[in-house]
């Protein structure tokens, strides 16, 4: 009796020990990106017969498994780096290969190769590709028609061709609701003519065909708020310059809140940087939720600057995992980082590197405003 | 004397560990789906694609594990003389052995079926007739396979036998793709390679799971097909098994 008792206990100890040990590991684990070349991938054809007759889970265990690859395109924007010499046409042609009917991989290679890479050609080919699989695949069409007015300004200089892509779009949608979004889309377009902004209906098109709250998403608000921001700064030093230039002194951010010069410029209503409060002009906080500031006597956006300050740490972390293979270890701090030939970015104002886990963090304060949100 | 035989086999086989081990692993395994349905931006296809799968992979893991312990164990047992002994064709011991298997593994399939539906409702994934008729022809898929592990268990040992069996499964699969990778080869390497296939059971057929999935209706003349042909294969190597048996010293 008593020596079952002791084993029971011995094995439930044993049990409790290991599964704490497992959740230990996988629950503190931090997110880190991996650096795996991916031209082991087999072609389509190979890889639908290695998979057993199940092509399909095949393909959404790849994908999801590729995730990591991804986030280290976002971080890099170089998709040879961990996609191997082929760079991720290969995984796409093999995850569209296994599953020809699973839209999202025709949008992800889509998104990945032309939004991320500036691949446009590569992205217009996934997303025909997508069409001609998925003809009832409304986002296809409507990203297809985002690029090819976008980066091939087919509106302005192949008008006729736009026609008949709209037409080929109407035609296979199956229901009028359907088919009156196509001509809805093209009203739409006229509307859209936004100076400085050229890019912001291509995001605002690709963002519906992303999960919200995933990394592409926010990859995409990033970008429409990294615009919006630049467009801001834009705007408000070009008030700048005009009253430097005519002498009038400009010692504080709200002195460019200068209605006649602002005037001139014809801002964009909702994205630009001023809005009438109370009759009042006033400064809105940038898209990130930080305030626009005059430093060093240029126009700054504080967000924009931690974002940038943030991708400059993650670079940096990426060249200290480098730095740490080749030389066999970590450095014990931040001192030593810097010592293994690691330079550091300088931080905006009250940001600041971290250096814990063996990795570098950037902490930046919480905004003060909500950020802008496009959904 | 058949059915006799097939019905203590179905309750031996469904009383038996690996049976319920893998019954057990099976609901494991769909509730992970769901865990990895989270990771996925496209959460419900995710899921609903694993579950489907599972149910083929472990249906086919019972059906070869169960299907070459069947004789092996009654000789072991020396139960299988008190059998044989009675006037008693060996094809009908080799028929009901089988019938018997079937009908377990019909019963498993049926409650993966359902478990995997259940909880695909559960979890707010679409549900639409063309998962239970992916499921029915996995059933079949399963029972092809069961009638595989039997002609290998007679042919060689049982642990021989299940290492062919899962290999006959995967490639049974590759079978199916091999039109896309013919045109790679040409002259006699593209007859053997096309002859060589053609011997073995071509589970593409059912695997109508990948899909369903997306909808896509399946014509009923190609499900009867599916049907036609699975049978064909299980009268064929049931009858191969039968035809070993009755040469075979036990």
């Amino acid at each position: 009796m008593i020596a079952r008792v002791g084993l029971t206990t011995a094995i439930l100890a044993m049990a409790a020990v290991a599964v704490g040990w497992n959740a230990r590991g996988m629950l503190g684990h931090e997110r880190a990106v991996r650096a795996k070349n991916l031209d082991f991938l087999p072609s389509p054809v190979v890889a639908r017969a290695l998979s057993c007759g199940h092509p399909s889970s095949a393909s959404r265990l790849r994908w999801i498994d590729a995730f990591a690859y991804f986030q280290f395109q976002l971080d890099r924007k170089d998709d040879t780096i961990a996609g191997g010499g082929s760079g991720f046409k290969r995984l796409y042609d093999m995850l569209i290969g296994l599953d020809p009917r699973f839209e999202p991989y025709y949008q992800h290679a889509a998104l990945c190769l032309g939004g991320v890479l500036e691949r446009h050609q590569d992205e217009l080919g996934y997303l025909q590709r997508g069409t001609l699989e998925l003809p009832q695949a409304s986002g296809l069409w409507r990203s297809a028609a985002a690029v090819l007015v976008t980066y091939y300004a087919w509106d302005a200089q192949q008008p006729r061709n736009l026609d008949r892509f709209l037409a080929a779009w109407a035609d296979s949608e199956t229901d009028d609701n359907a088919k009156a979004m196509v001509w809805q889309w093209q009203r739409a377009l006229a509307r859209r003519r936004l100076g400085g902004l050229e890019q912001v209906p291509y995001w605002l098109d690709r963002l519906p065909t992303t999960v919200p709250d995933s990394p592409m998403s926010a990859f995409i608000e990033g970008i429409l708020r990294e615009q919006i921001a630049r467009y801001a700064i834009d705007e408000l030093s070009a008030v700048l310059a005009a009253r430097q230039a005519a002498g009038e002194p400009v010692e504080r951010i709200a002195d460019l809140l200068d209605a006649p010069r602002l005037a001139t410029r014809q801002l964009h209503l909702q994205l630009g940087p001023v809005a009438v409060i109370d009759g009042m002009l006033a400064l809105r906080s940038d898209p990130f939720g930080y305030p626009y500031q005059l430093r060093d006597g240029r126009v700054s956006s504080l967000g924009l600057d931690y974002r940038d300050f943030a991708k400059a740490v993650a670079g940096t972390d990426t060249k200290l995992q480098s730095a740490a293979k080749r030389d066999g270890g970590w450095p014990k701090d931040l001192d030593g980082v810097a010592a293994v030939g690691v330079l550091l970015p300088t931080p905006p104002p009250e940001a600041e590197i971290d250096y814990r886990g063996q990795h570098l963090i950037a902490r930046i304060p919480d905004p003060p405003a909500s950020p802008l949100t496009f959904r | 004397m058949i059915l006799i035989i097939a019905g203590a086999t179905c309750r031996e086989a469904l009383r038996s560990r690996s049976f319920l081990g893998l019954l057990a692993l099976y609901c494991l395994g769909i509730g992970l789906a769901r865990v990895v349905g989270w990771i996925s931006p496209a959460s419900d296809d995710v899921t609903t694609n694993l579950v489907l799968s599972l149910q083929s992979i472990v249906g086919v893991l019972v059906a070869v594990a169960t299907g070459t312990a069947l004789v092996h164990t009654e000789i072991k047992q020396r139960t299988l003389y008190t059998v044989l002994s009675r006037p008693l064709a060996r094809w009908r011991f080799v028929v009901g052995k089988y019938l018997g298997l079937a009908a377990a593994l019909v019963v498993g399939q049926g409650v993966m079926l359902g478990l995997g539906l259940t909880w695909l409702g559960a979890t707010g994934a679409p549900l639409h007739s063309a998962l239970v008729v992916a499921g029915l022809l996995t059933a079949l898929e399963v029972l092809v396979m069961a009638a595989v592990a039997l002609c290998w268990t007679a042919l060689t040992s049982p642990l021989l036998a299940a290492a062919l069996g899962l290999a006959t499964y995967a490639l049974g699969h590759a079978v199916a793709t091999l039109p896309g990778m013919l045109p790679y080869l040409q002259g006699w390497r593209m007859t053997v390679a096309a002859a060589g296939a053609s011997l073995i059971p071509n589970l593409g057929r059912f695997a109508y799971r990948n899909d369903a999935v997306h909808q896509v209706p399946l014509p009923p003349a190609e499900l009867a097909s599916a049907i036609a042909y699975g049978l064909l294969w299980i009268a064929l190597l049931v009858t191969i098994t039968v035809a070993v048996y009755r040469k075979k010293q036990l």
